[in-house]
């Protein structure tokens, strides 16, 4: 019975149960700031999620997932800070018009691969960042929107931090089970060949445009709880930067895994916020950590342990054989 | 099998023992634990100080606690050069003045936001919740600016003053009750004079080319609306909106040539000023067309960095004029010349102003900031002689100032900066109008320049 439990499987729970318990516990252990920044790694982990689900599982690399999750936390920040609309208003705006972004930019993406798809995904993040700063009567512009309060019951900072935990825990499962479904065997079968999944059968052009959908409703998710995090929209959410963090993330953690965009989210998101109070040259250090792990870690820094526990339990098993 | 079990179990028995204190008793303490904890650090001993002294109020200053100021600026990025400016004066303000004030120790710490309000908004929240900052001075963008006054708006324990982020409405529609500008600017303020200007001149039309994004919009309106209330034109085909961050504006400035008007109001940045008058003179315009710039398109940090034949004899308009011939700013001057070996723009004497602001309000205090209503009063109510000249802030928390408008001059020493040929006194940020009726207007756009003409 045991043994049907590997232990690679045993560690990894032990890691979750850790994880989860610090994330439980986070706000009892640690100072507002500390929380504020768990909930905007959380966040920014949920979105990078959806770049890897493209990036890591399709094989189609994104530059424009922030021109989605913009186009959300826009339609959120136009119902609360113009128009005054309840919660239920917002929320469900915020909604469509995320996913309203992902159903036009999929349709003129999904016909697209490798570089095209990277350069029409580019320009489609352009075009929301275009809009957010010429619409300035729906966008404000420079200025970008203020005055979006959270609704009142998740008001107090560690009660939002809840609320994040829970979303983006959910949204992390829901990946989990949409990857491991035959559905997400099909991806991976479309990041190997098209061509071939196309002759067994597939219509890939769809289910390209399911896929592009799928991350565009995670991103959706993760553009709303950012705007309620902040208060706040302005064109530095939707700019190229904000999309390439996103992939730097994934390539960061490890592509083609679930927790590894998360990992490197939690890893920029402490670069930018702790270690430049230290650091001046700060944008260096994460220079250098993205050019050590392209050289050193291919797949990331989850794929790099998982490479060094594999061969470490190799040499494990081969001993014995050896010895006799 | 059994050994997952296991694991389960521990893990529901961690989060029924962490449920277990997460009761609402519990929970209503982490609320109030942080609510104290946030206003103990910075209020907490100075509380104690206020009832002190309240009782004796001949025994001021006495703090228990030092005076926190936390600053925000972009030090990395695109806008690092600027940031820098602005960090620089902050510091040498204090590096010259005593941070020592009756007993009173004046602490602050300078964090980099590398332009991004995300960023910015994470480490305002570190300044005021782990360093207790007091004050919050910050940020070079009007949108960093504007999620920083949002998110202080309901924290009574800080003031937040923002001596370089300009957009208009900070300060006229959208109104914080712990923000102020003290050491700022909006960004028509400085605009309308140039617009009363050039009609004295005897200009009579205008054309305009602005980046097209708020800031633009805003000081191009500001320029616009004077000048054709005073009786010029403006035709709004004739103005030009290049997009933030071009680099060839070659069209831009044929087009220009084309309309024939009596002067060309400009309002670029970055890139594109050294852009703008590189072609400008390329097309041999230099001599033909006048040009007015906006007070940052004129500033000193950019112009230094421009031949000097393409920018010689500039006319811009200012509340910044480090060629003013004033001992207060010239002081300033000097101070910062000899600690960088660069003319100070107004980004350094921004942020120089602001710590003056705070140091005579400390003054003013006795040192005991814990009433933050009573400190932004306090602060209105100060007339500082600062290196912009004259300063006191509106009704608004806006400062009244004197506006220069400015010429480019080459100093003995080679370099290039802006010398005052005329002064505007006590301009505030509705001039020529009332606040009441400016701000029955909408805020400048491209759409609303406050055209008379059309």
């Amino acid at each position: 019975m045991i043994r049907r439990i590997s232990l690679k499987t045993r560690v990894l729970l032990v890691l979750a149960a850790i994880g989860l318990g610090i994330g439980i516990a986070a706000p009892y252990l640690f100072p507002k700031y500390i929380v504020g920044l768990i909930s905007l790694a959380l966040i920014g982990g949920l979105f990078a999620q959806s770049v890897d689900l493209l990036a890591g599982y399709v094989g189609l690399v994104t530059l424009g997932q922030a021109g989605i999750s913009g186009a959300a936390a826009y339609g959120v920040g136009y119902m609360a800070s113009k128009v005054g609309a309840g919660f239920p208003a917002q929320i469900a705006v915020g909604l469509l018009t995320g996913i309203l972004a992902s159903l036009l930019f999929g349709l003129m993406a999904m016909r697209s691969n490798d570089v095209y798809f990277i350069m029409i995904t580019l320009a489609q993040g352009m075009i929301v960042w275009g809009l957010s700063i010429r619409l300035y009567k729906v966008t404000g512009a420079e200025n970008g929107l203020t005055g979006i309060p959270r609704p009142e019951p998740v008001n107090p900072y560690w009660k939002y931090y809840y609320l994040v935990l829970v979303v983006v825990v959910l949204c992390w499962m829901l990946l989990g089970i949409i990857v491991k479904s035959p559905f997400g065997a099909s991806l991976k079968g479309l990041r190997e060949s098209e061509t071939r999944m196309r002759m067994l059968g597939y219509n890939t052009t769809a289910q390209k445009l399911y896929v592009f959908m799928l991350a565009g409703f995670f991103a959706t998710i993760a553009g709303i709880l950012l705007v309620y995090l902040n208060g706040f929209i302005s064109p530095s959410s939707v700019v190229l930067a904000a999309s390439a963090l996103g992939v730097l993330e994934a390539i960061l953690g490890g592509v083609g895994t679930l927790v590894g965009p998360m990992i490197g989210a939690f890893i920029i998101v402490a670069i930018q916020n702790i270690v430049s109070i230290y650091v001046d040259r700060w944008p260096t250090l994460m220079g250098l950590i993205f050019v050590v792990v392209v050289l050193f870690a291919r797949r990331g820094l989850v794929g790099a342990i998982s490479d060094v526990w594999n061969r470490r339990q190799q040499e494990v098993s081969l001993e014995p054989q050896s010895a006799q | 099998m059994r050994n997952a079990k296991r694991i389960f179990a521990w893990l529901a028995v961690f989060v029924m023992l962490l449920s277990a204190c997460t009761d609402p008793g519990a929970s209503d303490d982490t609320t109030t634990e942080t609510t104290t904890s946030t206003t103990a650090a910075p209020a907490g001993g100075t509380t104690d100080s206020t009832t002190g002294s309240s009782d004796t109020t001949v025994a001021p200053f006495v703090c228990d606690e030092p005076i926190r100021i936390g600053v925000l600026q972009p030090l990395t990025g695109g806008l690092a050069a600027s940031g820098t400016d602005a960090k620089d004066g902050f510091e040498l303000y204090w590096a010259n003045h005593p941070m020592e004030i009756g007993g009173c120790t004046v602490e602050f710490r300078v964090e980099d936001t590398a332009g991004n309000p995300d960023t910015a908004l994470q480490k305002v929240d570190e300044l005021v919740d782990n360093y207790g900052a007091d004050i919050i001075v910050g940020e070079l963008l009007a949108n960093v600016t504007a999620a920083l006054a949002e998110r202080l708006a309901d924290n009574p324990d800080v003031i937040m003053m923002s001596p370089i982020g300009s957009a208009d409405d900070l300060t006229q529609r959208t109104l914080y009750p712990n923000f102020t500008r003290a050491g700022g600017w909006t960004s028509s303020q400085t605009s309308h004079v140039l617009g009363q200007w050039a009609f004295d001149q005897g200009y009579t039309s205008a054309a305009s080319i602005c980046t097209d994004y708020a800031f633009g919009w805003e000081m191009c309106g500001g320029f616009t609306q004077v000048f054709t209330e005073a009786g010029g034109t403006v035709d709004p085909n004739e103005q030009l909106w290049n997009p933030l961050g071009s680099t060839d504006l070659g069209t831009y400035v044929t087009q220009l040539d084309g309309f024939k008007p009596d002067a060309v109001f400009v309002l670029e940045v970055g890139a594109s000023v050294s852009d703008f008058f590189q072609n400008w003179s390329d097309f041999g315009l230099k001599d033909e067309i006048p040009i007015l710039a906006g007070e940052t398109t004129g500033d000193v940090a950019y112009i230094r960095n421009i031949p000097v034949d393409q920018v010689e004899g500039l006319i811009s308009s200012g509340h910044w004029a480090e060629g003013r011939d004033a001992p207060e700013t010239q002081e300033f001057v000097q101070v910062f010349d000899a600690a960088t070996t660069r003319l100070p723009s107004y980004y350094a004497a921004a942020t120089w102003t602001a710590a003056q602001y705070i140091d005579e309000t400390i003054r003013a205090m006795n040192g005991d900031l814990s009433d933050k209503a009573a400190t932004l009063e306090t602060m209105k109510g100060l007339e500082l002689l600062t290196p912009f000249g004259p300063s006191r802030l509106d009704d608004y928390g806006n400062p009244i100032y004197d506006i220069y408008i400015r010429k480019a001059v080459v100093r003995d020493d080679g370099r290039i900066w802006n010398e005052v040929i005329e002064t505007f006194e006590n301009i505030d940020q509705f001039w020529p109008k009332t606040p009441e009726e400016y701000l029955k207007q909408p805020v400048y756009s491209r759409d609303f320049q406050g055209n008379a003409g059309s």
